[in-house]
């Protein structure tokens, strides 16, 4: 009985791994022919382990890079799945920590209240919105974007003129400046 | 009505990384890339050997513990340098528990020093035996760091694990050789001379791994 989870023909299978050999060897065509391929599995992979599509798309977008970079580490003789799925696992994994990660800076940033202290304390305290103001602009403008207008990544990466790695990175640091602005002084 | 044109990354994406892509010289599979390895080791030993020379009475020895004690040493180091060959392959990482379970054999190695019959050499005192340490780090230094330069070549999806694994290899077998010239087998100074550092040097290596074998996915 054919598994429900086999996703992939045998020819399907063949086919990634001869288009693999000739991307090894220069060849353009076979390249975009390969990643189309594997993007649209690729998303299928994620959309069972992420929520969120944007997430989808960006961690699809590092595996790319990803078979990118290791795409000489491959082997012709051996299937090309398991090559590719364990670079899809890490790179799911990476995002999972990363998102949780992330997850703690935006309830401290969405959190608009000073922090706890004692009544003296409060009053020197620094509120996100004068924090926030403090950041430098690219950062404050990056978080602005994302978190008060709502727009996606890359559609904040775009009116920024930056790549959506780029504009991650900003987001990024303005959350750790964003805390060690709030809670740096306190530890 | 016609949906309004969006930029879409991923298809950006994949027409930058195409209009990228250039012939690419193809990995030396794990096992090549072993043999080679264990050319370079044995050059190593055969070098080290020669230079410090071996303990009186060693074929006396082999045949008691000294024996299996070099033999597992060396099993757990060669097996090792195939994994963290392995490890820089996507899809071919060795699982953590085959790490684990020779970080465990050094470990009982340990135990078995500590605990076992205490071997009373006179004349000797611990602070003397200081050569071993250095001896052993420099015996395997060369094999430790070409296992990383060519663990690094690759694209290891675990880099921390295969930076273990390289160390595990050439020090595992560094300690062997180090068996087979120092003459002493007080418990105090295989365990302060010659285990110490194999320790150091894993847990070296575990963190030069986690920083610089993982390099390579940021371009």
């Amino acid at each position: 009985m054919t598994s429900r989870r086999q996703e992939l023909t045998d020819d399907a299978k063949d086919r990634r791994a001869r288009w693999m050999e000739q991307v090894q060897a220069g060849d353009q065509g076979a390249y975009r022919a390969l990643l189309e391929d594997v993007s649209a599995a690729l998303r299928a992979f994620l959309r069972r382990r992420i929520r969120d599509q944007q997430d989808v798309e960006d961690v699809v977008q590092e595996i790319l890079l990803t078979v990118h970079r290791a795409r000489h580490t491959y082997d012709p003789t051996r299937p090309f799945e398991p090559w590719l799925m364990a670079i899809a696992r890490h790179a799911a994994v990476d995002a999972f920590r990363r998102d949780r990660r992330r997850g703690r800076w935006e309830s401290l940033a969405a959190d608009d209240t000073p922090v706890e202290g004692s009544s003296e304390d409060r009053a020197g305290e620094l509120s996100v919105s004068t924090a926030l103001a403090d950041l430098p602009d690219n950062q404050r403008e990056a978080l602005e974007m994302v978190k008060l207008e709502g727009l996606s990544v890359e559609e904040a990466a775009a009116r920024s003129g930056v790549s959506p790695g780029a504009l991650r990175v900003r987001i990024h640091r303005g959350y750790r400046a964003l805390r060690a602005r709030l809670l740096g002084d306190r530890e | 009505m016609t949906e309004p044109e969006t930029y879409r990354p991923t298809e950006a994406l994949i027409a930058r990384l195409t209009a990228e892509v250039r012939p690419v010289r193809r990995s030396w599979s794990p096992s090549a890339r072993f043999l080679g390895w264990l050319a370079l080791e044995l050059v190593v030993l055969i070098a080290a050997l020669a230079g410090l020379g071996f303990r009186p009475g060693l074929a006396h020895d082999l045949g008691g513990v000294l024996g299996p004690e070099v033999a597992l040493l060396l099993g757990l180091g060669l097996v090792n340098a195939l994994l963290a060959l392995l490890a820089a392959v996507p899809g071919r990482e060795p699982s953590p528990a085959l790490a684990a379970a020779s970080v465990l054999g050094l470990l009982g190695l340990a135990v078995v020093y500590a605990f076992g019959p205490a071997i009373a050499q006179s004349g000797h005192q611990l602070g003397d035996g200081w050569p071993c340490a250095v001896r052993t780090i420099a015996v395997a230094a060369l094999p430790w760091l070409a296992l990383l330069v060519v663990v690094r070549r690759g694209a290891t999806l675990v880099p921390a694990r295969a930076g273990l694994l390289a160390a595990i290899a050439a020090f595992f077998v560094s300690a062997a050789a180090l068996r087979l010239v120092c003459p002493l087998d007080a418990r105090e100074h295989l365990l302060v001379w010659h285990m110490g550092p194999v320790a150091l040097g894993l847990v070296a290596s575990l963190v030069i791994g986690g920083r610089w074998l993982a390099r390579w996915r940021a371009g």
